[in-house]
């Protein structure tokens, strides 16, 4: 009993510290990328302006065109990294993830649709843009499982892979098919957002945003001793809480809603969800209350990262952060996928 | 539960601390209104400004408005289908700054360039107008209302210019007049003709209204085919298959190529096909092939070199 | 004796059969568009070609090309379609979800954005180099697992590697501001496909097949299981490398000329092998004459649906290949 005792305050301990680790590294992303910009900003002028010390003039660069686009980034980033955690631990599915799963392409659909009804994606409306992204992702992850689901064995893991993948293909064909229809700006829009590209510039987006992340991220920690059961597996986890079903729905939802809200302002970005949780796992150990918090800093880090790669490296022009994502994280996907034993 | 409880806090606290930087940034915004220069001034809200005011603008078209005026401004705009300044007006943009495209400007950049005064078109960039004032006096623009005669005109009342806009017209006019002849005496007085553009996808006949439709068939005065005409006017175009092209039995069709190898592909292709060769206007070698940035920007310098290149096409 | 006669007369009558129904949706085809012409007028322009007739130069300068161009690509994805399902004994191979289609899309956004005054015959080559290499990193990844890929890790690996590539050529077009160049790679159309095209689709895709055929009596040992192949003295490892180097360039060909064009190759196969049996001999004809029926139709569809705008051909073969791809995704499913 000693001993159990002394093993889990010792993975607590690494928890803490891979975190905290994480947060001087998330912190040092933020600045480079506070950093990075038309106008040349020294670091130590960036924090002097953070704490109120800057020129109008420094203010407005940070305030008003720089810190919008990074929060929006950063909380997105941690939505989908939190997302791709829970969809592992509810479908037992190491290789899922809400972008190849196709739920990000559900999303995408309700973003054209509130695009083609709507109009604008400017304004005060703005703030329904993760509705309508959400009712997309939820309709279509139903779908999903649905179809891989089995009546005997549950959820098959790579039939889930294969019927996510056709379905992200056939809803992302009709989506390009709507704004092919619309006209020649929503149908840039639509691709430039399909490859991943950060779009949101305003506070608007990050008032949009926020209440999400901040609201369901809490929320999935404190369900997180559930996302333990499951890893059990479904016999164990009934005998223990009983009620699986319905918290499994409960978290599901819970990660739809958190990575449809994310892409709604920056664009279909596959890979994240899946390798921030592999490489908080492999940090802190298997325990949802410890990995979590680890997951959703390391897709803050990655995300945030690539859109500060893909707008510095190739100036004057840009290349989304959903291209660079998926250079790095479409092999790791297949290593992963190779390794495991389905 | 103690500590997984302290890891909430923190995060709820990261979160605090990221909305509290995102507050006091708005509120150091609307706090400080911007300076005006004493090359600027602002009367019951009107901005005027002297011709030497570093300007900048966040339309191509009053781009050209202000060239037109013979002012060069400081920093503008760029096309975004080009993806640089015009290719007919660059060589009289050297040296002003590149503000990004229309859709997406670069603020910091506009930031930088620390303008007097600022001209944004209300239908592209209106929204934002707020985030234009903090750095300068801003002036908007509706370039969808009016034509741009009075676009030029309403620009050049902020510079105080008004006689030089006034002479600007009254020389186009002259000329689409003189233009006008030449055109009719080569093709015949009730030729009808079309407008189309080749892209890279489709094939579009353009519409009597805007852009092309104003110049075409009132400064230009020439007939419109019928097919032409049933396009609703508050459409630029209309995208045809190439099957129904005989249709519009025009006399003559006016070309433009998009930017692009896939659309000049597109029109060569067009060019090789017997349907094309057999229609009446390109029998009677009455195919002309516009220089389409300058027809296509409807604006004063824009339509004023599209005389040019008109009357260079007829006089051969 | 009786039955093999029986088989040959039923096979025959398949052929038959899908013969006379790819005239007939050619001849369907042909007859409709944007331009609304009588069914005379169709006959004749076909069969009494006048150069000074309107209608005659719609039918066979605008409306035939691009309608041929339908029914080779259409033959070049089903069999390549076929070819792969024999070899790898995957049923759910084909060179769009496989990532084939993909690797040459991507060559082709780069020739695009590099090489912007390459002939159509340099885009071909080069298609074709991105879809052999393609076709080797799927190959290699399955040569480095330990025991090879099941055909559903292969499947998922193919489709990651597609989605990959996908994603790089997007950036290549958003960075170079190819968009709209490239929506015509994305959506796929034989649209552009004229005459001079044709000449060069034509022998290639048609030489290809006919060869594909001889190879059919090893493809139909090595469908069956790569030990009774080699029982039955295959040389297994050279008929896979020619039949990959047919896929290849049916694929490569292909998007050259009609953009990348998923699922036919997964559906075609399916369906003629429950109609006419295993045997690839009879397989791969029967499949070239089921896929051009079917991008003749998606294509006419494209055109239909909202004239005279072209919708993508390629999501209109989705809307068919996605369901499709499910039933076989839970079939297979089961057998884990």
């Amino acid at each position: 009993m000693m001993d159990i005792h002394r093993v889990q305050v010792g993975k607590m301990r690494r928890a803490w510290l891979v975190s905290l680790l994480l947060l001087v590294v998330a912190v040092i992303v933020m600045l480079i990328s506070l950093n990075t910009g038309t106008i040349r900003l020294s670091p130590l002028r960036v924090l002097y302006t953070l704490f109120g010390m800057g020129t109008r003039q420094e203010q407005l660069i940070l305030f008003d065109y720089r810190l919008p686009r990074i929060l929006i980034t950063m909380l997105a980033g941690i939505g989908i990294g939190v997302a791709g955690a829970v969809l592992q631990g509810t479908s037992r599915n190491s290789l899922a993830d809400p972008g190849v799963l196709g739920i990000h392409a559900g999303a995408g659909l309700g973003l054209i649709v509130y695009v083609s009804f709507f109009r604008t994606l400017e304004g005060s409306s703005a703030i329904w843009i993760p509705v309508f992204t959400f009712v997309g992702g939820v309709v279509t992850a139903t779908i999903i499982f649905l179809l891989a689901y089995d009546r005997r064995r549950g959820l098959l893991p790579i039939r889930l892979i294969l019927v996510g993948i056709a379905i992200a293909a056939g809803i992302s064909a009709i989506t390009l098919l709507l704004s092919l229809r619309l006209d020649e700006d929503t149908y840039t829009f639509t691709a430039t957002w399909l490859a991943g590209s950060v779009w949101a510039r305003d506070w608007l987006h990050v008032w949009a945003l926020l209440p999400w992340i901040v609201l369901l991220v809490p929320w999935v920690y404190w369900r997180s001793p559930k996302l333990d059961l499951f890893a059990l597996g479904d016999e164990l986890a009934l005998g223990v809480g009983g009620y699986v079903n319905r918290s499994r729905i409960e978290l599901m939802l819970l990660a739809v809603a958190l990575s449809c809200a994310s892409v709604a302002m920056v664009g279909s970005i596959g890979f994240i969800g899946l390798a921030a949780p592999h490489i908080a796992r492999r940090l802190t150990g298997a325990k949802h209350q410890y990995f979590l918090p680890a997951a959703a800093l390391l897709g803050l880090v990655i995300l945030l990262g690539a859109d500060t790669i893909g707008r510095s490296i190739f100036q004057p022009n840009f290349i989304p952060a959903g291209v660079v994502v998926s250079a790095i994280g479409g092999p790791y996907f297949l290593y992963l996928l190779l390794k495991s034993r389905f | 539960m103690f500590k997984r409880w302290n890891t909430v806090i923190i995060l709820g606290l990261l979160v605090v601390l990221l909305a509290a930087c995102g507050q006091s940034g708005g509120a150091g915004t609307t706090a400080s209104e911007g300076q005006t220069s004493t090359k600027v001034k602002v009367e019951n809200g009107t901005i005027t400004h002297t011709a030497d005011a570093r300007i900048a603008s966040m339309s191509i078209h009053i781009t050209n408005n202000l060239l037109a005026l013979g002012i060069q401004p400081a920093g503008s705009v760029i096309g975004g289908d080009v993806k640089d300044f015009l290719p007919h007006v660059a060589d009289r943009l050297q040296g002003t700054t590149k503000l990004g495209a229309v859709t997406d400007p670069d603020m910091e950049a506009l930031l930088a360039l620390q303008p007097d005064v600022i001209y944004i078109d209300k239908s592209q960039s209106g929204k934002d107008l707020a985030k234009f004032e903090a750095i300068a006096p801003t002036i908007v623009i509706d370039m969808d209302e009016g034509t741009w005669q009075e676009q030029l005109k309403q620009v050049a009342s902020h510079v105080g210019l008004a006689s030089k806009a006034d002479e600007f017209i009254k020389q186009y006019t002259a000329k689409a007049d003189e233009v006008s002849q030449l055109i009719h005496k080569k093709l015949g007085d009730n030729a009808k003709v079309m407008a189309i553009r080749a892209t890279a996808k489709e094939l579009r006949v353009m519409s009597t209204g805007r852009p092309l439709g104003p110049i075409l068939y009132n400064d230009l005065k020439l007939q419109a085919p019928e097919g032409v005409k049933q396009i609703p006017a508050t459409e630029p175009f209309a995208v045809i298959s190439k099957e129904v092209l005989p249709d519009y039995d025009a006399d003559a069709i006016f070309v433009i190529i998009s930017k692009g190898k896939q659309a000049k592909a597109t029109f060569d292709e067009l060019e090789q096909n017997p349907v094309w060769t057999n229609l009446k206007a390109v029998k009677a070698k009455h195919v002309y092939v516009l220089d389409g940035q300058k027809w296509l920007d409807y604006s004063s310098l824009g339509h004023s070199m599209a005389l040019d290149d008109a009357q260079q096409l007829f006089s051969k | 004796m009786v039955r093999r006669y029986n088989r040959t007369l039923k096979l025959t009558g398949w052929f038959v059969a899908a013969t006379a129904g790819l005239l007939l949706s050619v001849f369907f085809a042909v007859s409709y568009g944007a331009k609304e012409l009588t069914l005379p007028a169709v006959w004749s322009a076909v069969f009494h070609y006048d150069a000074a007739s309107t209608a005659d130069q719609i039918i066979y300068n605008l409306r035939l090309p691009r309608v041929l161009g339908a029914v080779l690509t259409g033959m070049a994805f089903a069999v390549a379609g076929a070819i792969m399902q024999g070899v790898t004994r995957n049923p759910m191979a084909d060179t769009g979800i496989l990532g084939i289609n993909a690797g040459s899309s991507l060559v082709v956004a780069l020739s695009f954005a590099f090489l912007p005054a390459l002939s159509y015959t340099g885009l071909m080559a080069l298609s074709f180099v991105g879809a052999a290499l393609a076709t080797l990193l799927i190959v290699v990844l399955g040569a480095a697992t330990p025991g090879g890929l099941s055909s559903m890790k292969l499947t998922v690996a193919g489709a990651i590697i597609a989605a990959m590539l996908h994603s790089l050529s997007t950036g290549v077009a958003l960075y170079y501001d190819l968009s709209q160049d490239l929506a015509f790679w994305y959506a796929g159309g034989v649209g552009g496909i004229g005459w001079n095209q044709l000449k060069l689709l034509a022998p290639i895709i048609l030489l290809t097949i006919l060869w594909t055929i001889t190879l059919g009596r090893p493809i139909t040992f090595l469908s069956l299981g790569e030990e009774s192949a080699v029982n039955l003295g295959v040389r297994v490892r050279l008929i896979k490398v020619l039949a990959m180097t047919a896929v290849v360039i049916l694929a490569g060909v292909s998007v050259s000329a009609a953009g990348a064009i998923s699922f036919i190759g997964l559906v075609v196969p399916h369906m003629a092998r429950r109609l006419i049996g295993v045997d690839y001999r009879v397989v791969i004809p029967f499949s070239a004459l089921l896929g051009a029926i079917l991008l003749v139709w998606a294509d006419l569809a494209s055109r239909m649906v909202q004239p005279p705008r072209e919708f993508a051909i390629g999501a209109m073969v989705a809307i068919v290949g996605v369901p499709f791809f499910l039933v076989l995704a839970r079939r297979e499913g089961r057998e884990l």
